[in-house]
This record gives structure tokens, sequence and C-alpha cells, in this order.
């Protein structure tokens, strides 16, 4: 065994003697035995990062190399469950710990002892490879864990059992002798390997009518939330992994309060999904680093979170990972970074930020797996909290170079009670081209053209409110002051949505086309009446066209919506 | 104070900068412990280990490094920054340090806790619903206050936050 001895404490960071590890060994420290993971190595000392609280621990204590790099286990077990940053379950340590994080606890990130019933479908014989499926598990009710043989091996299947398993019991054998289980582990920065790559080409359905009309994201794209404080960065991640198309929902809760977690852990198993009527918990995974746990573990988190993603992935499954938020990721990285004393960057920030954030969110894609021929995808939305709401800070640039979707939160409009608060004027969204022919083939073929009619209308309303701001809307033209309507319009019925609303909470494509549809119908109604002859005055008084916000409400909303146009129609005609 | 007595004393102060003290060729000493430094002049500070190496250890002193020089004596105690508790601490004053200054005795301990504290486990968090009523009309209509939430008070210089804070005490 590999031992030695510390030589110097400094926070989190551990300085050692005497063991010769490679980059990113895990190691164990002191008497207590925290874990720690190697990120320098200088000569005859080498640097430390430990994931658990150091005080107490003394120069001259033992330290013993693991000789594995971090890893996750992965395997049936993992979805409702809740880990900390280095996947250790958090019910398991309420066991072991009580109420309080203590450190120097050890626990699997997989049930030990749970039997699942293993159904294998390769057969013995097979020629299989990384990722080549050999059978499954049904880990919550309809949701299929598909066991796959790990990336790094291949062979001839010399033994392939099916029945009752624990995740250490041997499934079966290659013919070169290596023992197959349910698990198996993968280390967390290491990218697990694809047999290519696609295109992102399918919306990732949110439900949510802004994004899904205005900013789509692709599968395996990328987005990002900046957002400053109580603009509802969280709520918009919650909407997000509660109602998007995805089959399985990684929710990384990274330096954020612990609260906000409890909310997600109390409000998940309630919820059920819209497409399955199972709980939405049953096709989630939780990690949750908050504020006040140790911070190197906030750093591994987000790489604990993506490889599970990855791992899903490559069963042939669409995955959202949520990061909740990166801005203290990249805080956690500054902060090791000056224990370290390496060179600081802008703000602080380690010099490496950005090519750390893009090697995240690169993670993310459309895939062809190893192994199968069931494309796979992982989104990333990562939410970034920017000091002041100032979107020029390091953290926040750094992420825009790299994702395609931006959705500005803007604490203007949550303080006017407008949310989503996302800007319809600063967001963009550049996945635009790439679904176009998703759309005309799934939703309706004038989609393209509906989304620009309404960004036009809200960048024109925009040039005119200054206009309002200095001479008032009566001095604008009639024409003018009708386009004020319709932008109104737009705004309050396609833009706004209310999470807590049990039918407006998600909202489908064919609703927001109706939405949009709708708009342009009493769009292209008021300017006909202009022409003959009405007033704008008389357009802005007519009653009925407030009432379009009704049918957000209603689940068949039909009826409805017919019979509030037609009464539009009617008084647009008098 | 008896095992106080019994610890070693080190007078190998080999710099002052700042809010720092550095301390050579000492025993292993565990990061985050407490220090006690006296003075010549008799004065007692109080610091922590911020750095422990085989080499150096970095001290930060609390009261500020006016009057430390070579001849300064310190004393690693062992142990993180633990505070005395007690029910009976309810209506005294206490220093930053939590020595009594309201001219009363020392708090007689029930517990000694550590100044740092845990991380509460988030599965084991309950969900902050109930409601204080602060009689404020401004914070209980409009920002709510709930039990087990953070309330940071925001404030410019010369504004009297002082009295919202005083205020506060009485929920």
């Amino acid at each position: 065994m590999d031992k030695g001895v510390i030589y110097r404490v400094a926070g989190p960071v551990v300085v050692a003697k005497g063991i010769k590890p490679r980059m990113y060994d895990v190691c164990r420290i002191g008497k207590e035995k925290l874990m720690g993971e190697v990120i320098q190595i200088t000569g005859d000392k080498v640097i430390i990062q430990v994931y658990e609280d150091t005080s107490g621990i003394k120069p001259g204590e033992p330290v013993i190399n693991t000789k594995e790099p971090l890893t996750v286990e992965l395997g049936p077990g993992l979805l409702t469950s809740i880990y900390d940053g280095i996947q250790r379950p958090l019910p398991v340590l309420i066991k072991q710990m009580g109420d309080f994080i203590k450190r120097g606890v050890d626990a699997p990130g997989l049930d030990q002892q749970k039997k699942w019933d293993f159904k294998a479908v390769a057969k013995k014989g097979d020629d299989v490879k990384g990722g080549s499926i050999l059978g499954e598990v049904e880990e919550t009710p309809g949701n299929i864990h598909k066991i796959m043989v790990p990336p790094n091996q291949k062979g001839k299947l010399a033994e392939i059992n099916s029945g009752k398993f624990t995740v250490n019991d041997v499934i079966g054998k290659l013919d070169n002798g290596f023992e197959l289980k349910l698990k198996h582990n993968w280390p967390v920065r290491i990218e697990r390997p694809v047999s290519s790559k696609l295109k992102p080409e399918m919306p990732l359905i949110t439900g949510q009518r802004i994004i899904d009309a205005l900013f789509p994201i692709a599968k395996g794209g990328v987005a990002a939330i900046p957002g400053p404080f109580g603009s509802g960065k969280t709520v918009m991640q919650q909407s997000l992994s509660k109602w998007s198309d995805a089959d399985i929902i990684v929710y990384v809760g990274c330096g954020e309060r612990g609260n906000e977690m409890t909310e997600v852990l109390t409000e998940f198993p309630k919820l059920t999904d819209p497409k399955s009527g199972k709980p939405l918990m049953n096709r989630t995974v939780l990690i949750a680093n908050t504020s006040n746990m140790p911070v190197a573990a906030r750093e591994a988190s987000i790489y604990t979170g993506v490889t599970i993603a990855e791992y899903y992935r490559d069963m042939g499954y669409s995955v959202a990972l949520m990061a909740d938020s990166t801005s203290r990721w990249a805080e956690a990285m500054r902060e090791i970074g000056s224990r370290l004393e390496e060179m600081p960057g802008e703000e602080g920030y380690p010099a490496y930020l950005s090519t750390r954030l893009a090697q995240f969110y690169e993670r993310a894609g459309r895939v062809i797996p190893l192994g199968t021929k069931n494309e796979g995808s992982i989104s990333i939305i990562g939410a970034v909290s920017p000091a002041g709401g100032d979107f020029s800070e390091p953290v926040t640039q750094s992420t825009l170079r790299v994702t395609k979707v931006f959705w500005a939160l803007d604490a203007k409009l949550a303080q006017r009670r407008h949310f989503p608060s996302i800007n319809w004027l600063t967001s963009y969204s550049l996945y635009h081209d790439a679904l176009d022919e998703w759309y005309v083939k799934n939703v309706a073929s004038d989609w393209r053209s509906l989304v620009g009619k309404m960004m036009s209308i809200l960048q024109e309303e925009e040039k005119l409110l200054e206009i309002v701001q200095l001479v008032g809307s009566d001095a604008l033209p009639e024409r003018q002051q009708v386009t004020l309507v319709v932008a109104r319009l737009i705004r309050e019925v396609l833009l706004q949505q209310n999470a807590f609303h049990d039918v407006d909470t998600f909202c489908d494509m064919k609703k927001t086309h109706d939405i949009m549809i709708s708009i342009m119908k009493i769009s292209k109604m008021a300017n006909n009446a202009l022409d003959n002859g009405m007033r704008a005055e008389q357009i802005l008084e007519t009653k009925s066209k407030d009432r379009l916000s009704e049918i957000k409400f209603v689940k068949s909303y039909d009826n409805l919506l017919k019979e509030i146009m037609g009464k539009i129609e009617k008084e647009l005609k008098q | 104070m008896e095992i106080i007595k019994k610890m070693k004393e080190y007078k190998t102060i080999s710099r002052v900068a700042g809010p720092l003290i550095f301390v050579e060729k000492t025993e292993p000493i565990g990061y985050a412990d407490i220090v006690k430094i006296a003075l010549p002049d008799g004065t007692i500070k109080n610091g922590q280990v911020l750095d422990t190496s085989d080499d150096i250890v970095v001290v930060q002193v609390f009261e500020g490094t006016s009057g430390i020089d070579v001849d300064t004596r310190v004393k690693f105690l062992g142990d993180a920054l633990k505070l005395s508790v007690s029910k009976d601490m309810l209506g005294r004053i206490l220093s930053g340090s939590g020595k009594p200054i309201d001219g009363g005795p020392e708090v007689i301990p029930e517990k000694k806790l550590d100044i740092m504290g845990a991380a509460i486990n988030p599965f084991s968090r309950a969900l902050p619903h109930d409601f204080i009523q602060t009689g404020i009309s401004t914070i209980d209509a409009m920002n709510t206050l709930v039990r087990g939430q953070k309330l940071p008070l925001f404030s410019g210089s010369g504004l009297p936050h002082r009295q919202p804070f005083a205020r506060s005490s009485r929920f």
C-alpha cells in the first residue's frame, strides 16, 4: 500500500509527502480517513484537495493512496436517489451521522443489499463490446435500466444469467474472464466514450411557452440561465426539470441554499410526470452540495452529475442535466485555486475557468452511444448567478462562449411580476435553424414565420415605448397604437406563464401554436378594423381581447377559444 | 486552565505581518486550532491556525498584532474554537469572543460547541412554512418572514438600520 504523511494543511488543501500517486488519484487523509483527490504533483510533494472539513488535521498524520481516481458507481438504484457531491446518499448519511454532516464517513452510492430482477437480452456466445446491452432491470416503475458492458471491455459472452441479483453479484463473464455485474465504476473526470456525435435537430420540449416558441433548446444542446437574485432562476430550473420531455433528469444543486434543495426534495415525489402519470421522482437523480457543505466536494459535484447523465445517455435515453448554479462551482474553483497559490485571472477566478466550463458543457450532445444504435442525448441547462446582475462578469461571459441558448432573467420583469422573467429582447437561441425542420414536420408549417412575427412585434413595441415615455401614447399614429395592443397580448398571453397553476404550468406545442395564431388573427382583425374606419381608441376599448388569457388556465380550451375569438371578431366589426 | 499550563509554549515567532504571525519549529499542529498568545507585558491574545506545515505555522490573531514581538510566547490549544453555551446566557451581554462584559460572572457551560457549526444534511431539513408575525406591516404583507429562513437587512451609511434590527428581536 502506498502510504505517506501530511506535510502541510491549509483549509481544503493538504500537501503530503512519501506517496507516489497519479494525477486525480483519491487519497485518504489523516486518522479520520477524509477523502481527497490529488490535484498537483511537485517533486516529492503531492497536493490534495480534501472533500471534507480539515479542522484539527495535523502534519505527520498518515495519507493513504487508494491508487484509483474519483469514480461513481453506475448501476440500478441511481434514480430517486439524492446524493452529496461525491455520490454519498444523503439518507444513508443521516443514519450514520445524524442530521448534520460530519466527516470521515464512507457510504457506497448504490444500495448494496437490494436485489434487482435482471432479464438477460444478450445470449451466451454473443460478441459484445463496451456499451453493448446485456439485459434489463426495471429500476423504478416504467423506467427500464439497461445493463451495459463497461465502455473499456470487449469479448465474447462466456456466461450470462437472468435472475435476482444485487449490484455486486456476478451476472455473467466474458471469455477473457472479466466478471460482469449490474454496476460498474467510472471516473468522473473522464468523458464516457461514444461512437459518434449527431447534429442537434430535435427540440427539448419544456412546456414553457417563451422557451418553446421564442428561445428553444435542442436535445443535446446547452443553455445558460443567468439571472440576478430573486429573478426566478431556481423556479425556472425546477419547472424545466418537472416538465421537459427528457427521459431522465439529473439535478445538481451546487452551492445553493439548503431550503431550496429541501423544496425540490419535498415537492418532486408529490408531482406526477405528465407523460407516464408516475411520480416525477422516479426519473430523477438529485445531487446536493448546499452552500455550507465542503467546498471541494462542490467542485466534484458537477462532474458526478454529468457522469451519471452520460451513463443514462449511453442506454439511449435523453437526459436533461440542471446545474444550479455554475457560479458557485466557479467560486469553489477560485477558493481552491487561491489556496494553491495559483496565479489569479479575471476577478480572482483561476485562469483555466473558461476551459473547465467549456469541458463541462461539451459533455452535452446528441450521440450514438457505444455498442447500440439507439441515440441518446444530454442537454445541459446551467444557471449562472452573476453578482449584482452584471452579465459582463467572467463566469457569465465564459459560459456564453460555449452555450447556444441564452435565457436572460431580468430582475425588473420579476419585480413587475412578469414570470417567467426571461427578457425577450436580450435572450437568444441559435437553434432556430437546426430545429426548423422538426417544427414543420411535427407542429405546423408556419411555426417559424409566426415566431418571427412575434419577435418583430415585441421589438417594435420596445421602440414605441421609448416614444410613449416622451410624448404619451395618444401622440402615436393609430396603427402603432394597435401594435402596442398586440404586443401587450403577446406579453400577457404568450410569454407570461404561471408555474404554480395546475394547467398553466405546462403548455404543449399545439396550445402554444394556437395562442400565437390567435394573436396574429387579432392583430389582423384590428388592422382591418382601422382600414374600415374604426378608431384606435375604440379598438383599445374592446373588452373581449383581454379575455384571451383565460384559455391559458383551461385544459380543453378549444370551445372557449372559439367563443372568445368570435366575440373579438364581432366587436371589431362594429 | 490546568491543561493549558501543561502545553508547550513556543518562542519561535519568525515573522509578524498584518494580522498574521509565523511560528517556526513546532510539533505537528492541527489546522484551525485555537492559539493563545502571551505578550511580554502580560496581555493575552487569541488566534487561529490558518496554515500548518512541518516548517511553519501561520496564525491569524483575532485582536490584531500590535505589541507582538519575537519574545512573545505562543501556545496551541489543540482544539477548534469552541464556545461554552448555557441557557443562562439569555439576558447576558457577551463580547465577540463569548466573554461576559456586563460585569457578571463567567457562564457555566452546559455544552461546548464548535462555533463553525456543521452543515445540515439537506435531506433532513424540513421546508420552512411557518409565518412569523413581525408587526411591521411592510414586512408582514409584502416580504413575509418565514421561520427558518434568512433575513438580510441591507442598509446604507447613515440609515437607521439599528431600529428595525432591534425590533426584530421582539418577533
